[in-house]
């Protein structure tokens, strides 16, 4: 998997892909870029110069991409609460720390946390307030830049999550804490200073993950104060604070007039940034940074400008502020390692200030260790869970919001898929089987070949022709599986006709119309109209003629038939009958009757009925 | 694997399981279809066989000395109506063929199926045969008529049966 960090700064941008898992990576790229010492247009600028970065340095392929935003806005408070669970712990976070944000709005800020490794029973939270405006920034430049982050942390929290991969001091040391048990070694502080543009971290932490963080308000950057291409500043730099509260405040002065200076910015670039339809609040200093300080130049052209007494007050400064925090902190540490930008001449003074160990930190492949860890972020891990995407900027334009559902969904679906699939298919299988299974002695296919095989190919008579065999078995023969009883269907309907051919009952004479036709005819409807009801009756005699058709009357069957009936209603029985016949469309003209007269023993009478018969017109001819 | 990525493969599965879904729905259609119509085929494909069957065995008595009276004499014989005999006249090979039964036993007696399946087996076993006359009266002990009304049994006396093998004239 291949994870990108990108560490967004005021005056630019390091990045970093990782590939790997958590266990093990490696950086497989990184780059960084500056922004020229012009206050329009950062915003635009740096997404534009962060795109072109990625596509140079080949980082714009990544599974995942997480970012660190610098800090310099954020006041950071520590708080207990009696639990540990992130959840109910984000649902009172707002309410907890309002009081201790009494120059801010709460509604203007998204509050996140990372929990710090103390002996406290209870839970020590650092917890972080970003103001929106400047969450809204850094996603502006992300957007520009063609970024969509779903996980946006801060500068501190990307090195939380980096300082485990820090080598500890037991190792470089090699024997000085070889005499520790595992839980001592465990509990060891140790510190990372990571000198930046603006501001610096110091990160305390043991092997049991972070003990304190303090953001310094000095950066590298102090060393142009006086060499910016704009002439000496007209605003002076604020005096770099010690203590959280005022941070705070420096914090969020630099963030309101970062606002503002956005919103007149963007009035007079309305024009641009509506032709190239992007919003864009743009500042000429972005995230609370101190517009005074030039921006485009590296830290090595910083220090080759400058002379050694700009140096030797920015290194004494620094190792003020490390120390003033440390002593606030009440931390004792083992040993601190400087990473970022290393001010020449750094370590050793500050060695003999601390009095502890100061190492230099050189990261793999010198990429900066912020981009580092929040590439390591992307990997799962969770030294920090920051994360500012809260509220309004909680959803990415990707599928992140429907990230969720969607995959249940498809998840469903293809069960659902899967499922009646198969049952389908077996339920198809079982059919296929039992009507035209080649296999199965009992499919349909298997018997009607059978009954046909035994029929009309078993016991052929001697003499008979040679094609009176039919062909059963179409195995091998290129033709679907469901076709092969219409085959078997065609070839008896061939044997059929092959027989009429032989037999000459295939011509268009036509025939004396059947006597036994006329019979079956009037012996229906004496059965439907008689039989189960009314009274008795008997036949008494029948006779059928055919005739063929002559001058004046079509072939036809005269059917003369004498008819007794039981009974007071034997002349209405025997009235209705003849009505009935009447009715059929297959009876030429009217039935005639010579009259209903008494039967000699009991209660009755009986008639000789004569009708014509035309068989042809009957709906079910006998063939 | 991102998630993403992991969405487009599900996307990617659940295209191919519904194509799957799609074609199991097709081959259970196609052979519930296919399975009523074996059904239905089943029985009329036996039932032609065993028509061509029985008029192949008919047939065969034709083929070897066209004696139309023997067949008629066999189903006589299958049909229990006792030794017949056959007065043809015309020529069976071309125009009307005509052969007047008369049975031998002047008193006898059948049942009406027996006389119907008698007509039938040779109308449907000897290639254009009709019934053109028939008659039958009840079958007395005697010779006298009986009254109609009176009680009796259901047999009956064919007083007169003709059959008529058609065939097409040749013009000479």
């Amino acid at each position: 998997m291949r994870s990108l960090g990108i560490s967004l700064r005021p005056d630019g941008f390091t990045f970093a892909i990782c590939d790997g898992s958590l266990k093990k990576y490696s950086v497989a790229a990184s780059g960084s870029g500056l922004l020229p010492s012009d206050h329009r247009g950062r915003a635009k600028e740096l997404g534009k110069a962060l795109a072109l970065a990625l596509k140079s340095e080949g980082a714009a392929k990544y599974d995942r991409v997480s970012i660190a935003a610098p800090g310099l806005s954020s006041p950071l408070r520590e708080l207990s609460l009696p639990f540990s669970d992130r959840e109910k712990i984000m649902q009172v976070l707002k309410f907890e720390v309002e009081s201790e944000l009494y120059h801010l709005d709460i509604e203007d800020v998204v509050c996140d946390y990372i929990e710090l490794q103390d002996e406290r029973a209870t839970t020590t939270l650092l917890v972080a307030s970003q103001p929106k405006n400047d969450i809204q920034v850094t996603l502006d430049v992300l957007d520009l830049a063609g970024v969509d982050a779903p996980l946006l942390d801060l500068d501190f929290g990307a090195l939380a999550s980096y300082v485990p991969r820090i080598p500890m001091p037991g190792s470089i040391e090699g024997d000085e804490a070889d005499d520790l048990s595992l839980a001592e070694r465990a509990d060891l502080l140790h510190g990372l200073l990571h000198i930046g543009p603006y501001s610096s971290a110091l990160i305390v932490f043991s092997e049991r993950g972070v003990r304190a963080v303090r953001e310094l308000h000095v950066g590298y950057r102090e060393l142009g104060r006086d060499i910016g291409p704009e002439g000496p500043p007209e605003v002076h730099a604020e005096p770099v604070v010690e203590g959280r509260d005022e941070n705070a405040l420096h914090a969020a002065e630099s963030a309101e007039a970062a606002a503002q200076d956005a919103i007149d910015e963007m009035l007079e670039d309305d024009a641009v940034t509506e032709e190239e339809g992007i919003e864009v609040v743009d500042d000429g200093s972005l995230w609370g940074a101190d517009p005074a300080l030039p921006t485009g130049y590296s830290f090595e052209e910083l220090t080759a400008k400058v002379g050694s007494e700009v140096l030797a007050d920015l290194r004494k400064r620094v190792i003020a502020e490390v120390r003033r925090g440390l002593i606030a902190s009440s931390l004792k540490l083992e040993s601190i390692v400087i990473s970022g930008a290393v001010i020449p001449g750094l370590d050793e003074p500050m060695q003999l200030r601390l009095g502890f160990p100061v190492h230099v930190h050189e990261s793999e492949g010198g990429a900066c260790p912020i981009a580092i860890g929040a590439a390591l972020r992307g990997f799962g891990d969770k030294a920090s869970t920051m994360n500012f995407r809260q509220e309004e900027f909680r959803f990415t334009k990707g599928l992140e919001r429907v990230e969720g559902p969607l995959t249940f969904g498809l998840v469903s679906l293809i069960a659902y898929f899967v499922l009646a699939g198969v049952v389908d298919y077996k339920v198809g299988s079982a059919k296929m089987q039992a009507a035209a299974g080649l296999g199965d002695r009992n499919s349909l296919l298997t018997l009607t070949a059978y009954e046909v095989d035994q029929l009309l190919n078993e016991n052929i008579p001697e003499g008979a022709p040679d094609n009176w065999r039919v062909r059963t078995n179409f195995e091998g023969v290129d033709i679907p599986l469901d076709q092969h009883i219409e085959r078997l269907r065609i070839g008896v309907n061939k044997a059929a006709d092959q027989l009429d051919e032989m037999l000459g009952t295939d011509t268009d004479v036509p025939l004396p119309q059947s006597c036994l036709d006329a019979w079956r005819l009037v012996s229906d409807v004496l059965a439907r109209e008689l039989e189960g009801r009314g009274p008795r009756w008997m036949l008494e005699d029948l006779a059928l003629t055919s005739f063929d058709k002559k001058a004046r009357m079509d072939a036809h069957v005269e059917v003369k038939m004498t008819l007794t009936f039981f009974g007071e209603t034997a002349t209405a029985t025997g009235e209705g009958l003849a009505q009935q016949l009447r009715s059929k469309p297959w009876v030429i003209g009217l039935p005639e009757n010579n009259g209903w007269e008494p039967i000699k023993e009991g209660v009755g009478r009986f008639s000789t009925i004569t009708l014509r018969v035309d068989t042809t017109k009957a709906e079910e001819p006998i063939e | 694997m991102n998630n993403r990525r992991t969405l487009i493969i599900l996307l990617a599965l659940a295209a191919a399981t519904g194509g799957g879904r799609y074609w199991a729905k097709e081959y259970r259609s196609t052979w519930g279809t296919s399975f009523t119509r074996h059904s239905q085929q089943f029985r009329s494909v036996i039932e032609k066989a065993r028509e061509v069957s029985a008029r192949r065995e008919a047939a065969v008595y034709g083929l070897g000395d066209s004696s139309y009276q023997t067949q008629i004499q066999e189903f006589a014989g299958r049909s229990r109506l006792g030794n017949i005999t056959v007065r043809p006249r015309g020529n069976a090979e071309e125009g009307d063929y005509s052969m007047v039964v008369d049975f031998e036993d002047p008193s006898h007696r059948y049942g009406r199926n027996q006389i119907f399946t008698f007509l039938y087996n040779c109308e449907v076993m000897i290639p254009r045969v009709r019934t053109t006359s028939f008659s039958m009266r009840p079958a007395n002990e005697g010779s006298r008529k009986r009254d109609p009304g009176s009680d009796r049994d259901d047999v009956w006396k064919v007083e007169q049966l003709t059959f008529v093998k058609r065939s097409p004239v040749t013009n000479n």
